[in-house]
């Protein structure tokens, strides 16, 4: 008689434990999920162009440079002075690059697809 | 689509593989995240983050395991970090006190038989005083119908120690059970 209660007392608690919980999962779960990888998709593959942009615009300086120092200086020392008399220029040539890149490719992005979610 | 197929799009960016994924995926890590942490706020932001490095290292997965096992040891890790650092491992991962009646004071109907959903409700409220890791293998076991092995491998548990943690909770509830409501024994009889 006590193994019959004990055998029934544990049905009924397996059969509690196999409730799944009152509480569920918000129906729209799985769209937000989807959306917040796409977003981080997104970003990445923006970041990654960025670089990508930025080495190729490097790459092309070096080239430019080196072309420049071949046909016009040709003189390692010539070279240095006019980096010393120019370095002013050159950093903010390079700046005012790098913000114009990361502008079109982040800011102007960001703020395109913020209009369109809100559209 | 098989989980090999379903890991191989995602990788190559497959946001609709991702989706399948998740919905495959969402009750294991919901009810394993909200016996875990038993705050349904906390349980959603961490199923997301869950997903999150679900999608953020599946690169890594290896395959030494099943797909659910993987994305249910990312839960039950996710949830550990988290109980830490809220500070409140001290309270949850050793036993608290059980409330006399869980709120309820009968669980019979008329005519003598036994009203399964109260008795849930005290089972349920029962569950959530227990120790974590005894709620996370007792969810598992009965709720996901995972194997001692596949519970092993998602809480890096010894499989000696897993059986012996689904025994004890058993234990634990039964007691309860048996202590809240001391004369179920005459229902059960009256209802036979």
């Amino acid at each position: 008689m006590e193994k019959d209660f004990n055998a029934e007392l544990d049905d009924l608690i397996d059969e509690a434990l196999r409730q799944p919980p009152d509480i569920a999962l918000p129906r729209d779960f799985t769209d937000r999920m989807v959306a917040v990888v796409i977003q981080q998709q997104t970003w990445k593959e923006s970041l990654t162009d960025f670089l990508y942009k930025c080495l190729i615009a490097i790459g092309a300086l070096t080239v430019f440079g080196v072309v420049f120092y071949f046909v016009t200086i040709k003189s390692t020392d010539l070279l240095i002075a006019y980096l010393r008399q120019n370095w002013k220029f050159i950093v903010t040539m390079i700046i005012i690059g790098l913000f114009v890149l990361f502008t079109d490719q982040f800011i102007l992005k960001y703020l395109f697809r913020n209009s369109k979610s809100i559209a | 689509m098989d989980d090999d197929e379903l890991i191989a799009q995602i990788r190559r960016g497959n946001a609709n593989a991702y989706r399948i994924l998740v919905d495959n995926h969402k009750n294991l890590v919901w009810h394993m995240v909200l016996r875990m942490v038993s705050q349904q706020e906390d349980a959603e932001d961490l199923c997301q983050d869950v997903f999150l490095n679900v999608f953020r290292n599946i690169r890594n997965f290896r395959g030494d395991s099943k797909l659910s096992s993987w994305i249910g040891s990312i839960a039950y890790h996710v949830c550990i970090d988290f109980l830490r650092k809220k500070g409140r491992e001290k309270s949850l991962l050793t036993q608290n006190p059980i409330p006399d009646t869980c709120g309820i004071t009968s669980i019979y109907v008329a005519g003598g038989k036994i009203d399964r959903d109260r008795l849930k409700t005290v089972v349920h409220a029962i569950i959530e005083q227990l120790p974590v890791q005894y709620r996370t293998v007792i969810t598992l076991c009965h709720l996901e119908n995972c194997s001692y092995k596949e519970i092993a491998g998602i809480t890096g548990m010894p499989e000696g120690t897993v059986k012996s943690y689904i025994s004890r909770a058993k234990d634990k509830i039964r007691e309860q059970v048996l202590k809240q409501i001391p004369d179920i024994q005459l229902v059960l009889f009256e209802a036979e």
